[in-house]
């Protein structure tokens, strides 16, 4: 089956009665868990049928001026569609994870404004692995022994041992830091932007703060005419202006060797949502159906902190674990839906809990991994009710 | 021997990571070079402090912790000290209590206030 | 912390009387942890009273051999989070599997030597493993590329 614990949609699972083989512990837990912490439907924490679950968040949808659909990250491309089509109906704001994760290095890639490749492609051909403020061994923990600096590949035949050359830039000596070994370079960084500016000097012939270390690595990149660099939360919180770390891509790219730029590390299907909205509207996240554009105001955060919103459509997504507390506390008082098929802090509080399927282990559909491949799940089992269903009814209702 | 340190109040960066083993533990990574400095130990409780924001969290000593700073997994206890400037990363006063860790109800009973 | 030959040898009589077959107390300290001797061979450190403090803290030093498999190799399951990364660098696996394991994908042989189950790496075929056997070669590959530690040898 394919795993969709995480966003490298590891296609090589093999489910054998209680024996999961071959998944890392996220997706052992993702699978095997399946059952545990299931969510029930609720109304203002009365337990209530599903019919009349929905039949309530329909009612808060209609009456609400300003609503929110937020999350979608871990369902299916046609449960993402249908949300979608929602907002439009509502003429209200959809907005997922990404806004506040890895979207804009995904938009740029679907923009086509850096070059990107594919994983399968990385493990062929990669010989330089940057791996920018991300940490796969929690992540993503298969990342790089099924993709990108552990397996042999068509034009790697050693693999990691002569054919590769990895990079980890982080501010801690992480998990990943520690593999750093033969043929690799762990960068400890201060200021993101200081490693940007050097490589953006080195690339002109100037040396900057870290111009020994990039000066090594610019080297090790001209080797080859395949590089790729993983960009993280680290990177995307650590740096100031990401334009500046596009501009360094480009200008690898122009003036010393191809680097191609992927995203590492987010939900199940984060990717699919931002393509799936890209197609629709030419934008990939926190986009105003009212407006007809995307802000940066747009954001489920930042209409929350501005207390733009009086309700909010939740899929899939616990953000009361991530929120930061006063934006939690804004967030309380409006009214709440979650649509998920486990229990979460969210969900705890909400005004109305509608329980749906697992995506990839009891519902089917596609999904698209974090390098834009597109994937039809094999889930184990096929439950009536799951988040396609559960949007069809909302949809008739308003 | 007097510890005078276990009476301080110090500043220590914060950086704010997913971790797969501890992931909803209230846990604070320290590095051992600071834990040395201020004579922490394996399951000492830290008081936190952030602005008026104060929880407790257990002391686990790990080089994982960025040098000379601690690590909170992506948590709520993360979520509940960090605010959007700062979203992962941020500075905060730490200083050591007697009290317990503090435990996930706390924080939602916080948020419902 | 690693056992070494040195620690079992500061336990044992330090006699040298061959009882066990070997010439040097310092040799069977080897072999005991090679696994290719068993403590029980050393007849007078259970059959001498003077020894019977020595002999208690040995077998205490010797328990993690018991937990250990043939090789010496040594899984922490609280630490594996099932990455794979051994899986994927074994020199045997690669010789044996290459369009699986040698490419980063789960095993296509029956009987690998490590493999993932349930999240956690286990180990399942020893009998190919390099440090195996009469021929063994003292490899850590596995190990030097597990990113938390989770494996160990005996011999450190």
């Amino acid at each position: 089956m394919i795993c969709t614990g995480c966003s490298c949609l590891c296609n090589d699972v093999v489910v054998n009665g209680t024996r999961i083989m071959n998944a890392c512990i996220k997706g052992y837990r993702h699978i095997a868990g399946a059952k545990e912490n299931r969510s029930e439907a609720k109304i203002e924490n009365r337990t209530v049928s599903i019919d009349e679950a929905i039949e309530k968040a329909i009612e808060i949808l209609k009456n609400s001026r300003n609503p929110i659909i937020f999350g979608l990250d871990t369902t299916t491309l046609e449960a993402q569609s249908l949300a979608i089509r929602l907002a439009e109906k509502l003429e209200c704001y959809i907005d997922d994870n990404s806004s506040f994760c890895l979207g804009e290095i995904v938009e740029a890639i679907i923009k086509k404004d850096v070059p990107s490749t594919t994983l399968d492609d990385v493990r062929n051909k990669a010989y330089v692995v940057i791996y920018w403020g991300a940490n796969p061994y929690t992540s993503l923990p298969r990342h790089m022994s099924k993709f990108t600096y552990y397996p042999r590949g068509e034009k790697r035949p050693r693999g990691y041992e002569e054919d590769r050359y990895l990079v980890v830039v982080d501010v801690r000596k992480s998990e990943t830091a520690m593999l750093a070994k033969k043929n690799a370079k762990f960068l400890k960084v201060e200021k993101d932007d200081e490693l940007v500016d050097s490589f953006l000097l080195a690339v002109d012939g100037k040396a900057g703060k870290f111009g020994s270390e990039v000066g090594v690595i610019l080297k090790e990149m001209k080797k080859s005419d395949f590089n790729v660099l993983f960009a993280g939360l680290g990177l995307k919180y650590g740096i100031s202006n990401m334009d500046r770390f596009f501009e360094m891509i480009k200008k690898i790219n122009e003036k010393v060797a191809p680097l191609y730029l992927l995203p590492a590390g987010f939900h199940a299907n984060m990717r699919g949502f931002n393509e799936t909205l890209f197609e629709k509207t030419g934008f990939v996240n926190k986009y105003s159906f009212r407006e007809k554009r995307s802000e940066k105001e747009f954001e489920f955060m930042e209409l929350l902190k501005k207390e733009c919103v009086d309700a909010a459509l939740i899929v899939g997504t616990d953000p009361l674990k991530s929120l930061p507390f006063e934006i939690a506390k804004k967030f309380m008082k409006i009214k709440k839906i979650v649509i998920d098929p486990k229990t979460s802090l969210t969900s705890k509080v909400a005004d109305v809990v509608i329980p749906s399927a697992i995506s990839g282990v009891e519902c089917g559909g596609k999904m698209v991994r974090s390098d834009g491949v597109r994937f039809k799940l094999e889930p184990l089992e096929e439950k009536e009710i799951n988040d396609v269903l559960i949007f069809k009814k909302i949809l008739e209702g308003v | 021997m007097l510890r005078i340190s276990k009476f301080m109040k110090f500043e220590a960066e914060v950086v704010v990571a997913r971790d797969v083993i501890f992931e909803n533990d209230s846990l604070i990574l320290v590095h051992p070079n600071l834990a040395k400095i201020y004579g922490l130990r394996d399951g000492n409780v830290l008081e936190i402090s952030r602005g008026d924001k104060i929880i407790n969290l257990r002391v686990k000593i790990s080089e994982k912790a960025p040098e000379n700073g601690c690590l909170i997994p992506n948590n709520i206890f993360a979520s509940y000290l960090c605010d959007t400037q700062n979203f992962k990363r941020f500075k905060a006063f730490l200083e050591l209590s007697d009290s317990k860790a503090t435990e996930l109800e706390e924080i939602i009973r916080r948020l419902r206030e | 912390m690693p056992l070494t030959p040195m620690d079992i040898y500061k336990l044992l009589p330090k006699t040298n009387c061959k009882k066990c077959g070997e010439q040097t107390c310092m040799s069977f300290a080897f072999k005991l942890l090679n696994r290719e001797k068993k403590i029980e061979d050393c007849k007078p450190l259970f059959e001498e009273k003077r020894y019977e403090k020595q002999k208690e803290k040995i077998l205490e030093i010797l328990k993690p051999l018991e937990k250990a498999t043939e090789t010496g190799l040594v899984v922490n399951d609280e630490l594996c989070v099932g990455c794979g990364n051994c899986v994927v660098v074994c020199p045997i696996h690669v010789e044996k599997d290459p369009y699986g394991m040698a490419i980063g994908n789960g095993p296509n042989i029956d009987n690998p030597i490590l493999r993932v189950e349930n999240g956690k790496v286990k180990v399942c075929n020893l009998s190919i493993c390099r440090r195996y056997g009469k021929n063994r070669i003292l490899c850590v590959v596995c190990r030097e590329n597990c990113p938390s530690n989770a494996i160990s040898f005996l011999e450190g």
